[in-house]
């Protein structure tokens, strides 16, 4: 091999490496770009889902309040004036075995409005569940309270899915059953709550700034005999932590 | 006035010197965990060698075996490193085919005391397919991670830019040593010493890179 051809193959190849280095680098650069356009693309995708989802969650809201209206107004409003026609007669009304009968019919009715309402009651929140699922259902139910304007609610809520109707259903009514207890008894001002699943293991703390109760005395109360209940039979694990300063409840679940 | 051999000898001398800079800046700053540490123990044992080499070459005794044995370690280290950078543990049978090849080549061609070209030849080509081979995979791998952020390609690119400065100088290296050190041919163990500098550098900087990309 002659010296030039030397000289020209070792610094050549050299050289040749060099740009092929450069132009790897410029092929991997360009792919990583393209790669992180499709990203966006994809994000951009998901948002305009995520809204869309978001419309149909609110259609789904407006649709259910026309529903409740047309309840309320059918079914309920119907008792109501029927209550109404019974109590107006009982003013007017003289004769002792009269005013006697229309009371009686008037307590009918009473009964029969109180069922209507908690049947409309339990069919909303088992159609919120269903319908929107546990997270949406939960939200409505800390707004709903923080409406009162007896209770600061704080909640978060940390689902990647939604859980089966049957834990929902229980959550539901445990979380409902602790605020009724805060509301009743505990005198709070703020209440906080957390729900989240990882993994497979699903944790709901709740808690109040309340005076708190005493656990081991109030254990049979029934409140607190249904929630436990309601834990057991979701094989979960329940902790109540009570005192002046407040009550911290934890319930854990398998998933 | 300085000729082209005194420039040939003073540049060798520094890349000869140069092997022991990688070494000691994995010691200082480099990432202890795979495949980092092979490379870094490799600089590590390849630098004293290499400074031996040069002690040796200045008294006038005969170092090619020293040689031998850094092909040797060269291809091994190397296959180690890309093995381990795949996230996958060196196969034994590769290693001991590596040894018996080259010891067999030095044995079989009675190269004792001369350059082997065929086993840096093939050390190096060794390197430029692995090396190769890596790039290939970083290019199909999902990860979407910066390359200025790897260190196992700064380290990869020290590589191959040596391997391919050297490919011509090795397998011409028998020539190139035999005679005196007179003339252009004769010194052209230049350019192999130009990319051995560049190489070490390179890697420097990829060892200092893994300091801080890479979990310790």
């Amino acid at each position: 091999m002659s010296q030039v051809t030397y000289f020209i193959l070792g610094t050549g190849s050299m050289l040749v490496m060099v740009v092929l280095i450069i132009w790897f680098v410029y092929s991997y650069q360009r792919k990583l770009s393209l790669r992180n356009a499709e990203y966006r693309m994809v994000e951009a995708l998901m948002q305009r889902n995520e809204l869309k989802s978001a419309y149909a969650v609110i259609e789904g809201q407006e649709a259910e309040r026309k529903r409740i209206a047309a309840e309320l107004h059918d079914n309920i409003g119907g008792i109501m004036s029927t209550l109404k026609i019974f109590s107006d007669l009982v003013t007017l009304e003289t004769d002792t075995s009269e005013v006697r009968r229309l009371n009686k019919k008037v307590n009918e009715l009473s009964i029969q409005l109180t069922a209507e309402i908690r049947k409309l009651s339990h069919e909303l929140d088992l159609r919120t569940l269903s319908g929107f699922g546990l997270r949406v259902a939960l939200k409505q139910l800390c707004e709903s309270i923080q409406a009162t304007g007896k209770l600061q609610v704080v909640s978060v809520i940390e689902l990647q899915r939604s859980p089966d109707d049957v834990l929902s259903m229980n959550l539901y009514r445990i979380i409902q059953e602790l605020f009724t207890n805060t509301l009743k008894h505990a005198d709070a001002s703020r209440v906080r709550i957390e729900l989240s699943a990882i993994d497979d293991e699903l944790t709901m703390i709740y808690e109040d700034n309340g005076k708190g109760f005493d656990a081991e005395l109030q254990g049979g109360g029934m409140g607190l005999d249904n929630i436990r209940k309601r834990t057991q039979s979701m094989e979960g694990q329940l902790t109540i932590d009570s005192n002046s300063f407040g009550t911290t409840v934890i319930i854990e679940i398998k998933l | 006035m300085v000729s082209f051999k005194d420039i040939s000898f003073a540049v060798s001398n520094i890349s000869d010197i140069s092997e022991i800079f990688p070494a000691l800046v994995w010691i200082k700053w480099g990432n202890r965990n795979k495949p980092f540490a092979m490379m870094g123990l490799f600089f590590l044992v390849s630098g004293i060698i290499r400074l031996i080499a040069l002690g040796t070459a200045i008294k006038g005794i005969h170092n090619m075996p020293l040689y031998h044995l850094l092909a040797l370690l060269e291809a091994a280290a190397v296959y180690i490193f890309f093995t381990q950078a795949k996230g996958t543990k060196p196969k034994t049978a590769v290693l001991v085919i590596l040894l018996l090849v080259y010891s067999g080549n030095i044995l079989f061609q009675n190269m004792y005391l001369d350059f082997n070209s065929n086993t840096w030849t093939l050390t190096v080509l060794i390197i430029i397919f692995l090396g190769m081979r890596f790039f290939h995979r970083i290019y199909q791998t999902e990860e979407s991670k910066a390359l200025q952020r790897m260190p196992e390609f700064v380290i990869t690119c020290g590589w191959l830019i040596y391997s391919s400065g050297s490919l011509f100088t090795y397998l011409m290296g028998t020539d190139i040593l035999s005679g005196k050190p007179e003339g252009f041919f004769n010194n052209a163990w230049l350019i192999q010493c130009v990319s051995n500098i560049i190489k070490n550098g390179i890697i420097c900087y990829g060892f200092i890179l893994s300091s801080t990309e890479c979990p310790r």
